[in-house]
Formats: structure tokens, C-alpha cells, sequence
């Protein structure tokens, strides 16, 4: 075993600047401090300590663990271990690289057979510790030495300790609490909860940790799971303490990854037992009581089971709806109401009620009009983004505001409801602009993008629909400009975000008249050519609107190259891009002048146009053609632009299309098409008045818009 | 310690919270702007004898008062005046617990003390994962506490004047936290600095030295050892003190006269 020991700094009495000016005392060294320093302070990098070793006397502990000594010595050793490494990465990080995992291991399977209580309890929160750093090669490490097998195999021995559970069941609950792991909004902070990411991609304010886990068999969750009898060993374990009720349904919170996981843990039915754990601290926490708030913390981890078992699981939302409290006969969701009717909740109560209904309305088990979600869950939450402070916890604004951001996106009959106080809008616009004013305490650059982030998604899902709510986000002084700022960041999550907001707003005829100018289109611009394809996939959706005719960007973007770059996408691998491109094109071409509809065709090229009439199969990407040739061929241009195509070629080719078995869609652009082709081909006083071509905006990228439902822009 | 019914300034705290919640409500017609105008006539709110009748009126309960006391006795750790006291006030301390209670005194004892790894390894026992959970979360309260809990080691070094021990602790076990936030580097340069100095005490920074910023440790770690084991962190007692004044500041900017709470741990109302 190979380490580095530190070397004892020499001190030199003469030769260090701080000792010079022992006598003078500290004005001399403040001067020297500010005329050296200065430059350098705010450049100042610290060392890492990664790959530190122990100290000499580290070393000597870890020699006094190996070496065979009395039990009681032992216990002495491990507890020195213990008060080192816990809250000093330094200090696990070079235990780690001298081999201590290992021997912990061995301690850990001698002493199993032996059960020692004392000295696994002090093993148990050695690992625990370790477990909470942050570095993925001690955690791989950890996983691989099996050390989850060992907890959960130490879970079954019968023992009379609850301190010896309590210990197994927190050095677990650290394992699936890490932020490698699992979802890094799911940590022991109350506040920290659910996060959406994995059905919204585009939304990636809720994101920024990628998995450093290159093989799913060292997910903790799939370890406790993968045998499904290991589920079986809570329910034993919850009656207890606090601690360990509070421990295993944590775990279960984090084990809820997939519909599968969640599937898995409603047959072990913690459902009931979970509900009777609820209720029965829901009553303790009526009493008046002084000392203890425990009930409170527990109450609020049973709503965050609720939350994970059910979120975008249809099947259990189904089931938690009915689930009735036998010895009540109230059923789960009046339970959790009534949480909701109380004033003076705490605050993590009533964020993890609200998200309860709030997850049944996403799995369409409630609608968005139930009381349950408009007039508790929702008003709840704009309730708790208006409190002055919430314990000055930032993360829980932040949970609010992306439970607000899964919620609106696609409900925007709640839109209204959730401006139904002035201060909402008032306190997003101080969020994004000055967080910094909100928070008393120093937020660290981090939290300040997330906050900043999810703000501005917010106000991009709010300004997505309905007019005079984009109206009203979009009149407010220096909005523009900070989303502007947000993209010309170095931060992706808010370069998103901007781009979200520019979208929302893209779909409104009166914004594209009057908010879109020069420097929008420059982004736009920007984004659309940026090596990130969620970037250009945002880009490209809110230039489908921008390239409308009435829009001021529209000539900015064509003298930009975007027809070029549109173009491109038609062939790009990314198939929401490639509908993208087509749906710009054909918003480009609607009410266009011939030049640019010329420009369009023999950018596509005539061959082309046939091959895809003839052989796309994607329905999606067949509309916005047939679209486009509908734009194209407007009557005072289709005398010009038909024998490019040779008319009857043309006509054959669509009422071939329309033998087929399409959609009823594409059924009627090709009739209607077809008709609008044959009246243009009569003599002028034999033309029929063409049908109506509206331009369509085109849909969110948030997922929960379909197509239709936005096919009609929103005009004043 | 004899224990005896709530002292009046108890009983003061409390309902002066109560009357000065009445006076911001009645007079809150009279301005909507926290300055008063130079032209507007100063309001009274009561006379003193008004004040103490409508103190007299809020008739909390000797019981109520008591449990106040009990809380504060057992959030602050104080077992022994808590028991005693409990005894003659006839309180069950049924629900509390004891030895949690006794935890938290042997670990503010060794803090106050000086004997910071004792604590440490007290800590360790009780709550094994509140250290590491004040480097985890993104609180800046809790990572300084971090800071503050190691500082105080390395003050007590600096103390006994082992200036090799002192910054060789300082660069194994303090750098890294100097690493994560500002703030705590320049908490790290402050106790530093004072190895400049000859006499440490007499400088900025020597109340660093003093047994209050021990005092002050460990009432912070007695807070994260409330939280910890999921308990209100401050006592209601305190809480009430704090709302008092937060009424009476409301008071103040109104610029309103009314009979103030001068010394709250006396009771004694100024003469309106």
C-alpha cells in the first residue's frame, strides 16, 4: 500500500510574510494583503484534494485496524476513523486511496459472523459516511465490494437493538440518497423532491448531472430490487423507531425510478401500512405538544412515498385514488386534503399534498378543474412561491416552481388560476431578475441558475397560450433583455430556458409584431447552429413562428440563411427536428413573395418533393408537405410555379395518394389540395374560392401539447 | 435551582407580543408609510395603565406559562433545572426524552470547555450523519457551523500557542472547507491572522478567543442537534422574545408612542 504522507510545514519565521509584520500587527498586513492580493483575489484556485493520502497518523490508524487486536481496542480504532473521516472529504477521499474500503469490507463480514453489535454499528456509519461523498469511484467501489448485500443481509438477523437497525437502515438510506445515483433533487433535504426529467427532455432546468454510472447493475435501487424478497424485509422494520420509518420510506421514495420499481413496491403493499403511519402522525401532530416535531418530518416523508409511488403511473394514481383508510373510512385523498385545508402548515406538508394531486391530474386520474388540484394543490403552490421565506430554503422554491412548470404545461385552462394574484407574477419577475435580493443568506452560483431557470421556464409555460398573459409577461421592463442575458450565458439550462420563454411567445401574432426584434433574431440565429441539439430543436420551433410573414424577424432570419439552414434539418437524424424544418418551410412560404417560394422549391428540389409524396410514411411530416405545396401554389403564383412541377404529373401523383389508406388529415390536404389545383387550372371566372390557408404555429415542444390542439394561432 | 411559577417579565414577553399586535392593527389606518410625515402629530397608542390593564387582560395561564419554561429548560439542554422544575410545577416530562436531553448538555459542556474532539466524538455517536450532512446540503448556515465546530479546535491550538499544530491543522483539516464558500475562507483567514499576532486576544480578532464564541458554538450545534433528531430549534420562549421585539420595531417605525419593553429579561416598561 503506496500513500503520500504529508510533509510538516517548515516554518521559517523570517521568510513568511504574515510573520514580518508580527510587531506592526495587522494594518501592515492588511496593505500587503490588498496591494498583492487584490489582482489575484476573485482568481484565487484552491487545491484539490482528491487525490490526497492520509497523514502519517492516518496511516497509523489504518495499520491499528489490520492489526489483530482485542474487540474493545477495535471498537476504539473505528470510532477514530469515524470522528475523522465524517464531515471531511479530505479525509475520506485519502482513507479511500489507502485501501480502507477493503478492510472495512473484511471487518464487516468477520464481525457479521461474530454479530458484534458496537463494532458494526461503528463500521455501518463508517460506510455511511463514505457514502455521502460525492465521488464516483469510492461509490463504485463501495457497490462493487457489496456492501448493500451485507446491510441487507444484516436486516434479517433478529436482534434486540434498535440502534443497530437504525444504524444498517441510515448507512442504506445513504447509499440511495446519493447524488451519483439517484435523481440529484432526491437528497435528505426535506425540500429537495421529485424531479421530472425523465419525461420532459427538452426541460432540462430540472437537470444538469449526468449519470456517471456506465452499467445499471451498480444502481443501488436495482440491488435492493432485483431480488424481490428484499422488499420484504421493511415492512418488519418500520414498527420501529421514527428513525426507521423515516429511513426505509425514503428508500422506497428513491427506489420509485421506473413504473416497474413502483409496480414492484405497491405489491409489497407499503401502501396500507405507509397510510396507517400518515394517519396516525397526522393526529399526533394535531395535539398541542412542545417538544417534538418528529411526527411533522414523518408526515411529510409519507406524502413524499405518496408523490414518487404514483408519479406518471396511472395504474397506482388509479389505486391511490380509491385506497381507503379502513379505520376511518376516509379515503387517501380526503386524507391528504385535509392537510391542504389547514392555514399554517408546515411548508413541507403542504408542497407534498399539493404534488400528490397535482401527480393524479398528470396521470389523468383527476381532472385539471377537480377541486383537488385547481383550488387546493395549485393555489397552494403559488402560495408557498409568494412566502417572503420559506425557512430561507431556495430548493423549495424551486420544487414549487418545477411542480408548477409540470403542471401548467398542458393544463392551460389552469393558467388563469395560477395568476389569480398579482404577487405571483410580481415575485417570478424578482426571482429571475435579483434572486439575490430575496434570499438573506449568500446563494451559491448554482442555486442561483437553478432558481433562475425555473423561473423563467414558469413564465415560458404561462406565456404559451393564452394572449393577454403574454401580453402581460412580455410587457414587463427588462424581461426581454434578461432572457436575452439568460441565453448569452454560459449556461445551458438557462440558454433553454430563454429560448422556452421566446417560444411561448412566438405563438401569438401580435408578439411576433411587436416583441420579436433584431437581437431575438440573432439568437435565434445563434441557437439554431449550436453543436446542442436540444438548443437547435428550441431554436427551430420558435423560428417555425418567427418566419411567419407579419413577423419582424422574418426578413432578419431569411437574410440570416435560415432557409439553408431549415433546409438541413429536412435530412437531420433527429426526427422532431426534420419536422421541425418542414413546418418552418411551410410557414416561410405562406403569403411569401415568388422569389422566396422559388427558393424554397429548388431548395427541396422538384424530385424531391415527388419522392417524398410518394413514399413518406410519416403522417407528421406528409402534412406540413402537403401544407407547403398549399402555401406555395397560391392562386396569383400558381400559374408560375405549377409547370415546374408539370401539373398533370403533379395531379396524378396526389390522387394516387389518395387511393391510399392515409389519416383523415392528410386525406383532406390532399383533396383539398387536389381541388385547389384543378380550379386553378380553369379558366379564371370557372375558379372556386380556395379554402381558407391559415399558417399554423407550430406546437410546444413541451410533450403535453399534441398537434391539433394549437393548429390555429392565437390572434387578436 | 428552586423553581418557582413564571416570572413576570415571562408573562410580560407573552402578552406584550399580544398588545403590540393589538396596536399595530388599530393604528394601521392612521399610515400606510413607515415614515412619518414632518407635519403629522405623533400618535399614543395607550397610556401606560392602559398598556398593563390590557396585559392584565390576555389571562394566560400559569400552566402555559410553565410549559414555556419547561420548553426553554429542555431545548437548551438544561436537565437538571428541568427536572427540579418540572417536580414543582407538577409537569410530566413523560413525553421528552431524557437522555437525548443529556446528550445535548455533555456535548455544549465539552465545547464550552474547550474540549472540542470530545465533542466531536459525542457528536459522532449521537448523530452520526450531522456533520456530514452540513457538508452536503447547500445551507450556508450549516456548512458554516462545519467551519465554526473545526475552527474552534484549531483556536484552542492557537491558545496554547502550538503555532506548528496550528497551521498544520489548519492545512489537513480546514483547507477543504476553505474550498467550498467564500465565506468560510474568509472565516479561516480571520483565525489565521491571529497567529500575526502577539497577543492574540487584544486583537480584531480576538473575540474568536473569547469563551462566548465557544458559548456561541455550541448553541449552534445544540440548534443542529434539534433539527437533527427532527425538534424545534429554538425554544418558544426565545421565539416569543424575538416576536416582541419585531412588534415593537414595528411600533417604532410607525412612529408611535406607546408604553416599550425596555428590558425584557427585567420586564420593565419605559413611561409612555
Amino acid at each position: 500500500m503506496h500513500s503520500k504522507v504529508f510533509q510538516k510545514p517548515k516554518i521559517n519565521k523570517n521568510s513568511t510574510d504574515q510573520l514580518i509584520f508580527r510587531e506592526d500587527g495587522l494594518t501592515q498586513l492588511r496593505k500587503k494583503t490588498k496591494s498583492e492580493n487584490e489582482p489575484e483575489k476573485n482568481k484565487l484556485i484552491m487545491p484539490c484534494y482528491d487525490d490526497d493520502r492520509p497523514t502519517q497518523q492516518e496511516e497509523l490508524l489504518i495499520r491499528k485496524l489490520v492489526d489483530n487486536v482485542e474487540q474493545h481496542e477495535r471498537i476504539q480504532v473505528l470510532t477514530e476513523l469515524k470522528n475523522l473521516i465524517i464531515g471531511s472529504r479530505r479525509c475520506k477521499l485519502a482513507f479511500y486511496h489507502a485501501g480502507i474500503l477493503e478492510i472495512l469490507n473484511n471487518l464487516l463480514k468477520e464481525y457479521s459472523c461474530l454479530i458484534s453489535i458496537d463494532i458494526l454499528v461503528e463500521i455501518l456509519d463508517c460506510i455511511s459516511s463514505f457514502a455521502k461523498v460525492n465521488n464516483k469511484n469510492l461509490l463504485n467501489r463501495l457497490i462493487e465490494l457489496g456492501f448493500i448485500e451485507q446491510i441487507l443481509s444484516l436486516l434479517t438477523i433478529q436482534i434486540d437493538s434498535n440502534h443497530f437497525y437504525e444504524s444498517c437502515l441510515r448507512c442504506l438510506r445513504s447509499f440511495f440518497l446519493s447524488k451519483i445515483f439517484s435523481n440529484p433533487y432526491l437528497t435528505p433535504t426535506p425540500y429537495i423532491l421529485l424531479s421530472d426529467d425523465n419525461k420532459h427532455d427538452t426541460i432540462t432546468v430540472l437537470s444538469e448531472t449526468e449519470s456517471y454510472l456506465s452499467n445499471d447493475k451498480y444502481l443501488p435501487v436495482n440491488i435492493l430490487l432485483e431480488n424481490s424478497q428484499n422488499l420484504d424485509i421493511f415492512p418488519r422494520l418500520l414498527s420501529i423507531s421514527k428513525s426507521t420509518q423515516i429511513s426505509i420510506i425514503e428508500i422506497l421514495c428513491c427506489a420509485c425510478v421506473n413504473n416497474e420499481r413502483q409496480n414492484q413496491i405497491v405489491e409489497t403493499d407499503f401502501i396500507q401500512s405507509i397510510m396507517h403511519l400518515l394517519v396516525e402522525n397526522i393526529l399526533y401532530h394535531n395535539k398541542i405538544n412542545l417538544v417534538s416535531v418528529t411526527n411533522e418530518y414523518l408526515v411529510g416523508v409519507c406524502l413524499k412515498f405518496f408523490c414518487s409511488i404514483c408519479y406518471e403511473n396511472a395504474a397506482v394514481a388509479r389505486q391511490l385514488h380509491t385506497t381507503v383508510f379502513t379505520q376511518t373510512n376516509e379515503t387517501l385523498c380526503e386524507i391528504i386534503s385535509s392537510l391542504l385545508n389547514k392555514t399554517n402548515q408546515p411548508v413541507v406538508i403542504s408542497y407534498y399534498a399539493s404534488k400528490f394531486f397535482i401527480n393524479l391530474c398528470k396521470t389523468k386520474v383527476l381532472s385539471c378543474d377537480d377541486s383537488f388540484v385547481s383550488h387546493k394543490s395549485l393555489t397552494t403552490l403559488v402560495h408557498l412561491c409568494t412566502k417572503s421565506t420559506i425557512n430561507k430554503s431556495i430548493h423549495l422554491y424551486i420544487a414549487c416552481f418545477d411542480t408548477l412548470i409540470y403542471l401548467l404545461n398542458g393544463n392551460n385552462t389552469l393558467h388563469h388560476t395560477a395568476m389569480y394574484t398579482e404577487q405571483f407574477l410580481n415575485k417570478l419577475f424578482c426571482y429571475l431578475f435579483a434572486p439575490t435580493k430575496i434570499f438573506n443568506e449568500t446563494i451559491d452560483e448554482a442555486m442561483l441558475i437553478q432558481i433562475r431557470t425555473s423561473t423563467l421556464t414558469l413564465l415560458a409555460v404561462l406565456s404559451s397560450y393564452h394572449e393577454d398573459i403574454k401580453k402581460r409577461i412580455a410587457d414587463q421592463d427588462n424581461l426581454i433583455s434578461t432572457a436575452i442575458e439568460c441565453y448569452r450565458s454560459n449556461h445551458r439550462s438557462l440558454q433553454l430556458a430563454a429560448l422556452c420563454l421566446f417560444h411561448g411567445l412566438s405563438r401569438s401574432v401580435h408578439q411576433l409584431r411587436t416583441t420579436f426584434n433584431d437581437t431575438i433574431c440573432d439568437v435565434l440565429l445563434d441557437a439554431v447552429k449550436s453543436s446542442d441539439l436540444s438548443l437547435v430543436k428550441i431554436a427551430s420551433s420558435v423560428i417555425s413562428n418567427t418566419v411567419l410573414e407579419f413577423s419582424t424577424c422574418r426578413a432578419r432570419l431569411l437574410s440570416g440563411g435560415i432557409l439553408d439552414i431549415l433546409l438541413a434539418f429536412l435530412t437531420h437524424p433527429d426526427h422532431d427536428l426534420s419536422i421541425n424544418g418542414m413546418w418552418a418551410l411551410r410557414n416561410l412560404s405562406y403569403l411569401s413573395t415568388l422569389k422566396i417560394k422559388q427558393d424554397v422549391i429548388h431548395g427541396l428540389t422538384i424530385d424531391r418533393i415527388y419522392s417524398l409524396l410518394e413514399q413518406c410514411t410519416d403522417e407528421r411530416f406528409l402534412i406540413c408537405l402537403l401544407s407547403l405545396l398549399r402555401n406555395i401554389f397560391n392562386e396569383k403564383d400558381t400559374q408560375i410555379i405549377l409547370p415546374m412541377f408539370n401539373s398533370v404529373k403533379l395531379l396524378t401523383t396526389l390522387q394516387k395518394m389518395r387511393e391510399k389508406n392515409y389519416s383523415v388529415e392528410i386525406s383532406r390536404e390532399i383533396r383539398i389540395l387536389i381541388d385547389h389545383l384543378n380550379s386553378s387550372n380553369a379558366a379564371p371566372r370557372q375558379r372556386l374560392p380556395s379554402d381558407p390557408v391559415n399558417p399554423s404555429c407550430r406546437t410546444s415542444l413541451f410533450p403535453e401539447y399534441a398537434c391539433d390542439e394549437m393548429d390555429e394561432l392565437d390572434c387578436l | 435551582m428552586h423553581a418557582h411559577f413564571a416570572q413576570p417579565h415571562q408573562a410580560a414577553a407573552a402578552a406584550a407580543v399580544a398588545a403590540a399586535a393589538m396596536a399595530v392593527s388599530n393604528t394601521s389606518s392612521t399610515s400606510s408609510t413607515s415614515e412619518a410625515h414632518a407635519l403629522t402629530p405623533v400618535h399614543h397608542t395607550a397610556t401606560k395603565t392602559e398598556w398593563m390593564e390590557a396585559i392584565e387582560q390576555q389571562r394566560l395561564e400559569r400552566s402555559t406559562l410553565n410549559r414555556l419554561i419547561i420548553n426553554y429548560l429542555v431545548t437548551e439542554g438544561f436537565k437538571e433545572a428541568a427536572e427540579k422544575f418540572a417536580e414543582e410545577a407538577g409537569i410530566s416530562l413523560n413525553n421528552i426524552d431524557l437522555t437525548s436531553l443529556d446528550e445535548r448538555l455533555r456535548i455544549r459542556e465539552a465545547i464550552e470547555t474547550g474540549r472540542i474532539q470530545d465533542a466531536i466524538s459525542l457528536i459522532n455517536t449521537k448523530a452520526p450523519e450531522l456533520l456530514d450532512q452540513n457538508r452536503q446540503l447547500a445551507f450556508h448556515l450549516k456548512q458554516k457551523k462545519g467551519l465554526l465546530f473545526q475552527q474552534q479546535h484549531l483556536i484552542e491550538l492557537i491558545r496554547s500557542n502550538l503555532i506548528d499544530e496550528a497551521l498544520t491543522y489548519a492545512q489537513i483539516h480546514l483547507a477543504e472547507f476553505a474550498e467550498e464558500e467564500i465565506k468560510m475562507r474568509q472565516e479561516l483567514e480571520k483565525t489565521m491572522a491571529l497567529l500575526v499576532f502577539d497577543k492574540p486576544l487584544e486583537s480584531p480578532y480576538g473575540y474568536l478567543m473569547q469563551i462566548s464564541h465557544r458559548q456561541q458554538v455550541a448553541n449552534e450545534i445544540n440548534s443542529a442537534l434539534l433539527i437533527y433528531q427532527n425538534d424545534e430549534s429554538e425554544s418558544d420562549l426565545s421565539m416569543l422574545v424575538r416576536m416582541a421585539t419585531y412588534m415593537q420595531e414595528k411600533l417604532d417605525n410607525k412612529q408611535l408612542r406607546y408604553p416599550k419593553l425596555v428590558d425584557i429579561a427585567g420586564g420593565k416598561l419605559e413611561d409612555s
